[in-house]
């Protein structure tokens, strides 16, 4: 059984997770709110694109997808979150809650339950390096998260708009006392959001049936964010590598004795023991709490 | 003797401030309701009635929530999850071992909270949203591992049967019948869940939901509280666990979702976090809720046969998570202090309830 | 005036309106009985209700019309959208009963199953399914009744079948790719494994791999699978699994078809995958696909009678069988019975009483016996598939496809 082989496919599959978290890390990191409706953001971009690309040739409608995406990320944060500026991370996260709850409702109500197929982005089959076979839509897929990460952390780190945010993700008031628009932040973290979303809804699904269960992967994303920190964007691309290689590891070796289970529950239980070790994730902001 | 009086509420000792029934009006309008969920069952149709043992049982797996995320501040996304726990062991208990139904409910919560003590334990290390994790972590491993269990224990996958609940010799299969049953024991356990809140524990609950640090610094055991918050909370989803499988009489792991843990969430949300009261006050608002956009949707498909009928399903979906979002916006503590507002409104009119 | 309206008149004018009643009544008086069916409006599987109801509605009305006319009995529909939830069920049963006072009910999926199955008995009013069964509820003496068998068995005659056709003397070597968690899922690998064991020199479950439900890339344990060689791959779970299947094998380089079931069958996955990419895969189930020839009959009454906007297909195929079971078992009632006089128990003991041959379903199902042991035939079980080839869907054989004997697992 050829390790590498293995450990390859785990890791370009991680990487996806690790997308999905990494658009999650980037609403958390710009401000301050916890999205649970990660993979619900993910179904709403898969669906409007599968809508634009039946209507207008392939790269426009990947232009269009993306815009629109990042529209109903601005819509998000001015109508749910701009109003619970302030509160505590609790009710945001219970908002986020509300959110899953409508979005999912709002694209059955608007497509349908009917899968759909959905149109290949990214080139099928896989290259071969000497007895290595790549899967050419995951390591395109890979190649674009790597640089998303890269592109969002110069962002936060060299510039200037980018570290305000990092007053914003500490804590609202201070940062509004501070002379630092929160509303502004809110506004580019959800964009921000919307459109990574979007882009990994483009890598999981290209030539593949688009149904309403495309939200599942949000499940398997939010670990993957806590694992890294859920302020790390580097965290969360290095989770997802790890949960891969860990799923695919336990699939491997592990599943034979369990008959499967434990595939499922290992990236969980990964999870649980790194926090156990470090509770603020692998690369999460230490944060000192005072009275 | 407690005076209801424009003013406000005059105790005369501590000990009437602590009842929960204060005032006479109080105790009469609680009489009232009694009489009402008496009279029920013989005016109302068998749908209702079956509409109202549902929401019962729901009822007393979000008033565990309650205790779990209102209480003492700890999110738990996987109550459906603790749910099924119950119903697989009160099923196994009443069918595999011949036990009377009532232990069986009871020890099905017993034994929710105990599994729920595993996924607690991080609590001692991880906090607020990473411990929701945990939470998740249950609700997936939950029909991974009842499957893989022996089928003499939970039936692997064929899932557990229950021939006839039996309660103290008679049969209770009847729609009115089990009524009696679920409204009794969600009767009871909203009690337990109202004195807990005024007990010495829940007052920990509540400090440790307001800041933990601070309770930690005046000696309170974090760790210990933390586990006994979620050892309530499913508790009681174990209850609604045990209720659940006697009246459906099948249980099989596809009826424990992720999506019914957010919906219980959900209905706490609307109902408000800080009491029962407020669990109470969305379960009903939000079954209200979905059996009305039910019964409206399939008028409204009779009408026109153009609409389809996937658009009512997405439609309660849509309005309960709106309704969310909207409780959260204008009135944060929910139903519940809409409620009190209008009393404490009642009662000094007509002065105004500034 | 008086004398107008004597008494005499009167009775003459009484007679004269009865007389004309009676010769205007037709020769048999009309009973009507109730057939609940349990819809999924607004669940998830609320996108393919039109379907689902047109096969069986369609069934109704032709028998209303031909053999009901006949016998004097008129079998009334009424939907309840139980949502796909097993409480919904639970709380409009009682009500179903009391209202309608069924002779049969017709079932649509596990919830319907679950919640009745202890409560059919004690009711007395027996239920026709309409989808396959899995393992767990293949138990004795209970009330509710399916033409199709499990999928495991669906899957066995394939499998038999295609064994046959294997250059040499060998075990059938199958792999399997399923889900953990999910019961049925579960299930079905159940099943198949227990087949290998029945049929040591025939079949052989080489591999089972657990994927998640909505697989990112399900490369690494395909290649797992391959090293064991397998002549085919089941994936009889859902429709994103066995697409997820088809690229892998295809990216590594392999050509093992894939096997699936009618839920997830090759028109499902043509949405992602073309037809001629799946050249070689095969769709199973007990009833007659619905492009086999021998379906003209049916197909004549369901598009004569069709009222919705459903269309013929899988679906509507598999509830017209449905439909037709029931409508023979009432007739056999009737004819024990007679028919004013007919229950729930009439029709269950009709069911159990002796096979229905295949004349009753007009090339939809072949002959079918049930016994007390299983609510499904478990003797002469045969089933049909379908093949992509050449861009097309067509029927594997012209005849059915025994299963072979498996017991309970």
């Amino acid at each position: 059984m050829n390790v590498l082989q293995i450990a390859i496919d785990g890791m370009l599959a991680g990487l996806v997770y690790g997308l999905v978290a990494l658009a999650f890390v980037v609403i958390f990191r710009a401000s301050r709110i916890v999205n649970l409706a990660q993979g619900q953001l993910v179904l709403v971009g898969a669906y409007v694109m599968g809508t634009l690309m039946s209507l207008l040739p392939l790269g426009a409608a990947l232009a269009a997808a993306l815009a629109a995406s990042v529209l109903v990320g601005i819509v998000v944060e001015r109508f749910v979150f701009r109003p619970l500026i302030g509160q505590p991370v609790f009710a945001i996260v219970m908002a986020s809650i509300g959110l899953l709850i409508l979005l999912q409702g709002l694209v059955q109500l608007i497509w349908g339950a009917q899968t759909r197929p959905f149109a290949q982005i990214f080139p099928e089959g896989a290259w071969r390096l000497d007895t290595l076979v790549i899967n050419r839509r995951l390591l395109i897929g890979a190649l674009i998260t790597f640089a998303a990460v890269e592109a969002l952390r110069w962002f936060f780190l060299k510039t200037r708009a980018g570290l305000r945010l990092a007053a914003v993700a500490e804590d609202h008031y201070v940062a509004l006392s501070l002379g630092v628009s929160v509303r502004g932040a809110t506004r580019i973290a959800w964009a921000l959001g919307a459109f990574l979303s979007t882009v990994a809804a483009m890598i999981l699904l290209s030539g593949n049936v688009l149904g309403l269960q495309a939200s599942e992967i949000g499940l398997r994303a939010l670990p993957v964010a806590l694992l890294g920190g859920l302020e790390s964007l580097r965290g969360a691309l290095l989770a997802g590598l790890i949960v891969g290689l860990g799923e695919a590891f336990a699939a491997q070796y592990l599943d034979r004795l369990t008959e499967g289970a434990m595939s499922q529950i290992f990236p969980f239980l990964l999870m649980i023991l790194v926090l156990l070790i470090r509770p603020q994730g692998l690369f999460g902001w230490k944060v000192i709490e005072r009275l | 003797m407690s005076l209801a009086l424009p003013s406000g509420v005059h105790f005369a000792s501590h000990a009437e401030e602590l009842r929960l029934l204060r005032t006479r009006p109080q105790r009469a309008a609680l009489l009232l309701l009694f009489v009402a969920l008496a009279v029920f069952p013989v005016v109302a149709s068998n749908y209702l009635i079956g509409l109202a043992i549902s929401a019962s049982i729901t009822l007393i797996a979000v008033v565990g929530l309650q205790i779990t995320i209102g209480m003492a501040g700890l999110l738990n996304l996987g109550q459906s999850a603790f749910v099924g726990v119950g119903a697989f062991t009160a099923a196994s208990l009443y069918a595999n071992h011949g036990l009377p139904m009532l232990p069986c409910i009871v020890l099905a919560g017993l034994a929710s909270g105990l599994v729920s003590i595993f996924f607690a334990l991080p609590a001692l290390r991880i906090k607020g949203l990473y411990l929701a994790l945990t939470t998740i972590a249950a609700q997936v491993m939950f029909p991974i591992v009842v499957l893989r269990l022996p089928e003499s224990w939970f039936g692997g996958a064929a899932g557990i049967g229950i021939d006839q609940p039996r309660l103290l010799g008679t049969a209770v299969d009847t729609p009115a019948a089990f009524y009696g049953v679920a409204v009794g024991v969600a009767a009871l356990m909203l009690l337990l869940a109202f004195n807990l809140q005024r007990s010495h524990v829940g007052l920990v609950f509540r400090a440790l939901r307001d800041n933990d640090i601070a309770s930690s610094v005046l000696g309170v055991e974090l760790g210990r509280y933390k586990i006994m918050a979620f050892f309530a909370g499913a508790l009681f989803a174990g209850v609604a666990g045990g209720l659940y499988a006697f009246y459906i009489r099948y249980v099989t792991t596809d009826q424990f979702t992720i999506w019914l843990s957010i919906w219980y969430v959900g209905m706490l949300i609307v109902g408000g976090l800080g009491s029962p009261l407020g669990a109470v006050f969305g379960t009903l608002a939000i079954t209200a809720l979905q059996e009305a956009v039910h019964a409206g949707g399939t008028r409204a498909m009779n009408l026109l046969p153009a609409l389809s009928g996937g658009t009512i399903f997405a439609m309660t979906n849509v309005l309960l998570g709106a309704a969310i979002i909207f409780m959260l916006i204008k009135e944060p503590h929910g139903l519940a202090h809409r409620w009190r507002i209008l009393k404490t409104a009642y009662r000094i009119w007509p002065y105004p309830r500034g | 005036m008086k004398q107008l309206l004597s008494r005499r008149h009167l009775a003459t004018l009484a007679a004269g309106v009865f007389a004309a009643l009676a010769l205007g009544t037709p020769a048999h008086a009309q009973t009507t009985y109730n057939v609940p069916i349990s819809l999924d409006y607004t669940g998830p599987f609320a996108n393919v209700m039109d379907s689902w109801h047109a096969g069986q509605q369609a069934v109704f009305d032709w028998w209303n019309d031909t053999r009901g006319k006949q016998l004097g009995v008129k079998l009334a529909m009424k939907t309840y959208d139980m949502r796909y939830d097993a409480s919904q069920v639970a709380r409009t049963w009682p009500q179903i009963l009391a209202d309608d006072k069924p002779i049969v009910f017709l079932g649509m999926g596990t919830p319907d199953l679950v919640s009745l199955m202890k409560r059919l008995p004690a009711d007395k009013v027996p239920m026709i399914m309409g989808t396959a069964m899995v393992g767990p509820l293949w138990t004795p003496n209970g009330w509710h009744f399916s033409y199709r068998p499990t999928y495991s068995q669906e899957f066995a005659g394939l499998f038999a079948h295609l064994q046959k056709q294997l250059p040499e003397k060998r075990a059938l070597r199958i792999g399997t790719v399923s889900t953990q968690g999910l019961a049925g899922y579960v299930d079905q690998v159940n099943g198949v494994v227990a087949l290998a064991k029945t049929y040591p020199d025939r079949f052989a479950v080489v591999s089972s791999q657990w994927v998640d439900n909505t697989p990112v890339s399900v490369t690494n344990q395909i290649r797992e699978m391959l090293q064991a060689k397998p002549d085919v791959i089941l994936v009889g779970t859902n429709t994103a699994q066995v697409v997820a299947t088809l690229k892998a094998v295809k990216e590594l380089g392999a050509n093992v078809p894939v096997v699936t079931s009618s839920h997830n069958g090759l028109t499902e996955v043509a949405k992602a995958v073309s037809m001629e990419d799946q050249d070689g895969s095969f769709s199973v189930f007990a009833f007659a696909p619905s492009m086999d020839p021998s379906l003209d009959q049916i197909r004549q009454i369901f598009d004569k009678y069709n009222k919705s906007k459903g269309t013929w297909g899988i679906t509507a195929a598999q509830t017209a069988g449905q439909a037709l079971l029931t409508v023979a078992a009432i007739e056999r009632a009737i004819a024990a019975v007679g028919p004013t006089k007919l229950t729930g128990q009439a029709v269950y003991d009709a069911l159990l009483a002796a096979p229905f041959g295949a004349e009753n379903f007009h090339g939809l199902i072949k002959s079918v016996r049930f016994t007390k042991e299983a609510p499904f035939p478990t003797e002469d079980l045969a089933v049909k598939a379908v093949t992509a080839k050449g861009g097309q869907l067509v029927p594997v054989s012209k005849d059915w496809m025994p299963v072979p004997e498996l017991a309970k697992w």
